[in-house]
């Protein structure tokens, strides 16, 4: 290849390379938020694609709320920078908050308000009518848009949240813990919702601390973990590697004391019962138990701790 | 967003409104008939009671007690001056320090406008309502002096420029108020700094006048810029008072935008 082969090759990578990330709905280079001596997130790099479902994991106080401060100009970053739409959060903050919906942790409104009021704020504010997809959003939810805010219980508020961060339309939906307080009857009508939004294009960011409530939803999943990011994948690959809660209670004890086989990792081993993480398929382990005595046997998805150290596990190896 | 500032301040507008036009009332009724000839006969006889009236309204009593000194009292009152200061400092700390305090500051800064519309909004709702609170004070001025006899009733004329240096007397107030807001993220705190402040300028606007060595920061004190008995005697407007309160309010203002526009805020 000759150097002005080369230097056109490199020229249309860095152009595919800047379409990419411009065409990312959310591009978090290198963010770093501290508070004071305090830390927030660390280096923290992530891309989302327009019109993608995805998860933000982690325990809480991970960094996943300064994270969402930071894409929504609440907060200012301390070194790195955070783009939606290929525009700086912090500089272009209320223009890009035309086409973001966002959805605190913990809704707070305005006590004087009911749904219907702070609808018609709302339309003032955004320059069109949201009443109408307000009341069908709303109808879907369950929620009586005449109570008023003082009136309503936790899981109210976060309905009437949900109304007024999806009324109108948004490019982009910024779901900080959304089913908070959600029955599991709204929490699916909710997820309804969301994957609709998704099919028509809407970019959905939605940060939870439980695994669960994100696999029924998201296609790609970032893990944060003490302000640092710990893994950015795709649903598929997070369940391949983070394998499945085991427990089992042999009938004869010494079967217990024998070496697990290897796609059984034990991490402990009290009496009969080995507790682990199953790393080979269900089919292998029914395979490995059938002929043994098994007094009980429980298999589930890990929580977020067992997530983390099958992850680790599998960076360390 | 103007409507919802609105919203906001109405309640605590008219409550202290009511309560500032049943004062001036009764302050502008009871004064002129049932004190003015005891001030002239008895008390400003005595030395201390001069001295009261002199830190109170800002200037000399001793020539006689007419008309315009009653009036000026009305306007003077520590519980008036109360009033208008407790107005400017509830309603100038809740953005963004009442905001971020009550959790609704996610609710606000998730909206399509800036941190600087956010509080120009708020400010020009805060205006309008002073203004309110102004009038509903004179209306009840007016009243009460409507029942008071005519020969103890002082021209509107001279009551105007007292109206309009007190209005900047109070901008400055809420200026500060927003300043002290902008900077917390607790409203009692913002509340009781504001207080502090406000407290430690009217003591040292009443002592400066009592100890001479304090005389020299008097200028420090907003009650300086606020001289309703002279103005009351001489009728005219005190345009370099009511312009040195103006700028404070507005510098302070101003401060308080920029801190709001280029900080943090993260509710609890």
């Amino acid at each position: 290849m000759s150097a002005a082969e080369a230097r056109a090759a490199d020229q249309n990578r860095g152009s595919r390379e800047h379409l990419r990330l411009s065409l990312a709905a959310i591009l978090l280079e290198e963010l770093t938020k501290t508070y004071g001596e305090r830390r927030g997130v660390e280096a923290l790099s992530l891309s989302v694609p327009e019109g993608c479902l995805f998860g933000f994991l982690g325990p809480n106080g991970a960094g996943k709320s300064t994270t969402i401060r930071v894409l929504t100009a609440m907060l200012r970053a301390t070194r790195g920078r955070a783009s939606l739409f290929g525009r700086e959060c912090w500089r272009h903050g209320a223009s890009l908050r035309r086409e973001i919906g966002y959805l605190p942790g913990d809704v707070r409104l305005y006590e004087w308000m009911n749904g219907e009021s702070a609808l018609r704020w709302l339309s003032r504010v955004r320059g069109r009518d949201l009443r109408r997809e307000g009341s069908e959003l709303a109808a879907r939810l369950a929620l009586d848009l005449r109570t008023r805010v003082r009136q309503m219980s936790r899981g109210t508020r976060q309905k009437l949240g949900i109304v007024l961060a999806l009324a109108h339309h948004p490019r982009l939906l910024i779901l900080d813990e959304p089913s908070a307080g959600l029955d599991p009857l709204m929490q699916a009508e909710f997820r309804a919702i969301l994957r609709e939004r998704a099919a028509a294009g809407v970019t959905v960011f939605f940060s939870s601390h439980t695994l669960g409530e994100v696999e029924q939803l998201c296609e790609r999943i970032a893990i944060v973990r003490e302000g640092r990011l710990v893994a950015d994948t795709t649903l598929h690959e997070l369940r391949r590697r983070s394998g499945h809660v085991v427990e089992i209670t042999f009938c004869n004890p010494s079967d217990a004391a024998v070496p697990p086989p290897p796609f059984l990792r034990v991490t402990s081993c009290k009496g009969a019962t080995w507790s682990g993480v199953l790393t080979g398929t269900p089919d292998d382990l029914t395979r490995y138990l059938a002929g043994r005595g098994i007094a009980d046997l429980s298999i589930g998805r890990p929580d977020l701790e067992t997530l983390f150290q099958s992850y680790y596990a599998g960076e360390s190896s | 967003m103007l409507s919802k500032s609105i919203r906001e301040i109405w309640p605590v507008t008219f409550a202290l409104g009511l309560v500032a036009l049943s004062l001036e009332a009764a302050l502008a009724y009871v004064l002129p008939v049932k004190f003015q000839a005891d001030f002239a006969d008895q008390w400003m006889k005595l030395g201390f009671v001069q001295n009261i009236m002199r830190i109170v309204l800002g200037a000399d009593v001793s020539g006689g007690i007419g008309p315009e000194v009653m009036a000026a009292l009305a306007w003077a009152h520590p519980a008036v001056l109360a009033l208008f200061f407790a107005h400017a400092i509830i309603v100038c700390t809740r953005i963004p320090a009442g905001e971020i305090d009550r959790g609704t500051a996610d609710t606000l800064l998730a909206l399509p406008v800036s941190r600087w519309q956010i509080l120009c909004s708020d400010a020009a709702a805060w205006l309008a309502a002073g203004v309110v609170l102004v009038a509903l004070a004179y209306g009840g001025n007016l009243l009460g002096g409507s029942a008071a006899p005519p020969s103890s009733r002082v021209a509107s004329e001279r009551t105007l420029p007292v109206l309009a240096n007190l209005y900047c007397l109070y901008v400055a107030s809420g200026g500060i108020a927003y300043m002290a807001s902008s900077f917390g993220d607790r409203k009692g705190r913002a509340m009781t700094g504001v207080f502090i402040l406000v407290l430690v300028s009217f003591l040292l606007n009443y002592l400066s006048q009592l100890w001479q060595p304090l005389e020299r920061f008097a200028f420090l004190s907003l009650l300086r810029y606020y001289q309703p008995l002279t103005l009351m005697r001489s009728g005219g407007w005190p345009i370099s008072d009511m312009l040195t309160l103006a700028a404070v309010g507005f510098t302070a203002w101003a401060a308080a935008g920029a801190v709001f526009s280029r900080r943090d805020i993260a509710t609890a």
